[in-house]
């Protein structure tokens, strides 16, 4: 357990450092949905009625964003290696830097959802589902994409790549997270996707972290 | 030492194996596929008749089905193939999913396009985001995202261990996707379309489909072992190539 | 054979001599290439030897 602190710890000093952690992401985010208008028009109706869909799509990408780097940097500078010697586990490795992601990515994105939500005149019942939809499907999403890294660590450039493998493991939860925004904008009850989409995230979080650890093991040779 | 040595030689000898079992059988199973096709095809132009809903169209049934059918499964025996090498470390395992994937993503691929040219004529559309297309396209692209982490890992051993996790974590999530893809195409059913769920099949159709399933089924595996066969020279040549490139 | 989807079906049948088709010819290719690239690496070391 002190290893999975020692290595969440590590990673969010890291995520710091590097350009103001969590802050990026959401920068990022906002990006997205500021050139959202641009692209569609400034038609109120119709952003509103894309608006879910439109959050969740930024979120995947925020999420993709960096992945490719996340144990890249381990294995080139030997933490890696350095965590291996030292007899611990690969799958608690792969939890601490999958909560540490989630922190600086999905979590803040969660948060800040409804602000932007705002500016995509989503309904208001729909504000507060679909931040509760994010925060239980961006997760998964970060579990998926952890399992996508691990497999392109050895690569220079994985981060295409790594968005091809990832993306299509990721439709579930798209689905899901997207329904219960809808469900909600329209008032309908949003219990049943809401539902699954907490069953995708305890499955990628039964399943993410061995596939992860073992993708590493056999990337060291 | 000892214990390398009868490592590599279970390596040597398994594809030698292989390699003499293929050789005697792909020829005749090039026959035998050709065959099965001549009488397949035979019978669904001459043998069946048109639908009475779907009038000629139905004879592209004839490639769709089998088609889907040759997707999954050569699928799941890629599944099968990447336990084998992560679990037995089986070497011609890993031969046999490298081999699999491109043919798998050609059948899906053909899938794909069939049903297209089939949907125009029925639904009045080329594409159609409805349950079944949508999940047959992202099982292409989960073949195409093996095939593409097998080609940027250089290092055989290493592509091969890493594309058999991949492709047991789309096996896993195979299933998954289906059910939500499912899910979600009851939710924007669209009303214009026609839909047929299950046409009733004729029996006279069910004869020739089946050997057209079995045709492309044949097909299928004779490509594999060629496939198959010229990796396994590859291999060799370039362990050969290697040891010369040393010896200089 | 005719009638107003002849060309849907001709599609049809014509992708599938493309793609598998396709198949076929990279099958046999890939199958000759190997072979003529093992039997060159084989000369190669037994002209090793020799030398």
């Amino acid at each position: 357990m002190s290893a999975f602190s020692a290595v969440l710890k590590r990673d969010l000093r890291l995520a710091r450092r590097a350009g103001a952690g969590a802050s990026l992401g959401l920068m990022f985010f906002l990006v997205l949905i500021a050139i959202v208008p641009f692209a569609i028009g400034a038609d109120q109706k119709l952003i509103s009625r894309l608006a879910p869909a439109l959050l969740w799509i930024a979120a995947l990408l925020a999420t993709l964003l960096g992945l490719d780097r996340l144990f890249q940097a381990d294995e080139e500078d030997g933490a890696l290696d350095q965590f291996l010697l030292s007899g611990g586990s690969l799958t608690m490795l792969v939890l601490a830097k999958a909560l540490a992601h989630w922190l600086v990515t999905g979590l803040p994105l969660s948060l800040a959802a409804p602000v932007l939500g705002l500016m995509l005149a989503i309904e208001p019942q729909a504000m507060l589902p679909l931040s509760l939809s994010l925060l239980v499907g961006t997760p998964a999403l970060t579990l998926i994409g952890l399992v996508g890294a691990a497999l392109t660590v050895s690569l220079n450039r994985g981060g295409l790549l790594l968005s091809l493998l990832v993306v299509p493991t990721a439709i579930p939860t798209l689905i899901f997270g997207v329904a219960v925004a809808k469900a909600a904008a329209e008032g309908r009850d949003f219990a049943m996707p809401l539902t699954v989409l907490c069953g995708t995230t305890l499955f990628a979080l039964a399943i993410s972290p061995i596939a992860a650890a073992l993708a590493l093991r056999q990337a060291r040779g | 030492m000892t214990d390398q040595t009868s490592g590599s030689l279970l390596r040597l000898a398994n594809p030698a194996v292989f390699n003499r079992l293929a050789d005697r059988l792909i020829a005749p199973f090039a026959v035998l596929t050709l065959l099965l096709f001549v009488w397949g095809l035979y019978g669904a132009f001459f043998v069946s008749p048109p639908d009475y809903q779907q009038g000629e169209t139905i004879r592209i049934m004839f490639i769709h089905v089998p088609s889907a059918w040759m997707a999954m499964f050569v699928y799941a025996g890629m599944s099968l193939s990447a336990l084998g090498t992560l679990i037995w470390r089986h070497p011609m395992a890993d031969v046999a999913q490298k081999c699999a994937a491109p043919l798998g993503a050609g059948f899906t691929l053909l899938c794909l396009v069939t049903g297209s040219l089939w949907g125009k004529p029925m639904w009045g559309t080329w594409w159609e985001w409805d349950a079944r297309m949508t999940s047959v396209l992202v099982m292409f692209l989960i073949y195409i995202g093996v095939i593409a982490l097998q080609q940027a890992i250089e290092e055989p051993n290493r592509a091969a261990r890493a594309v058999a996790i991949l492709t047991l974590v789309g096996a896993v999530n195979l299933p998954i996707i289906k059910f939500s893809v499912d899910w979600w195409s009851t939710l924007h059913q669209p009303a214009s379309v026609f839909r047929m769920d299950g046409p009733t099949i004729h029996g006279s159709m069910l004869g020739p489909l089946f050997i057209m399933g079995i045709a492309f089924l044949m097909l299928y595996i004779t490509l594999l072992m060629l496939f198959m066969r010229a990796e396994v020279m590859n291999r060799r040549a370039e362990r050969l190539e290697l040891l010369a490139a040393e010896a200089d | 054979m005719s009638g107003q989807y002849f060309g849907f079906i001709a599609g049809s049948y014509a992708a599938a001599i493309l793609v598998l088709g396709a198949m076929i010819v990279g099958a046999i290719l890939s199958y000759r290439g190997a072979k003529t690239r093992l039997a060159r690496a084989e000369a190669l070391r037994d002209g090793g030897k020799a030398s």
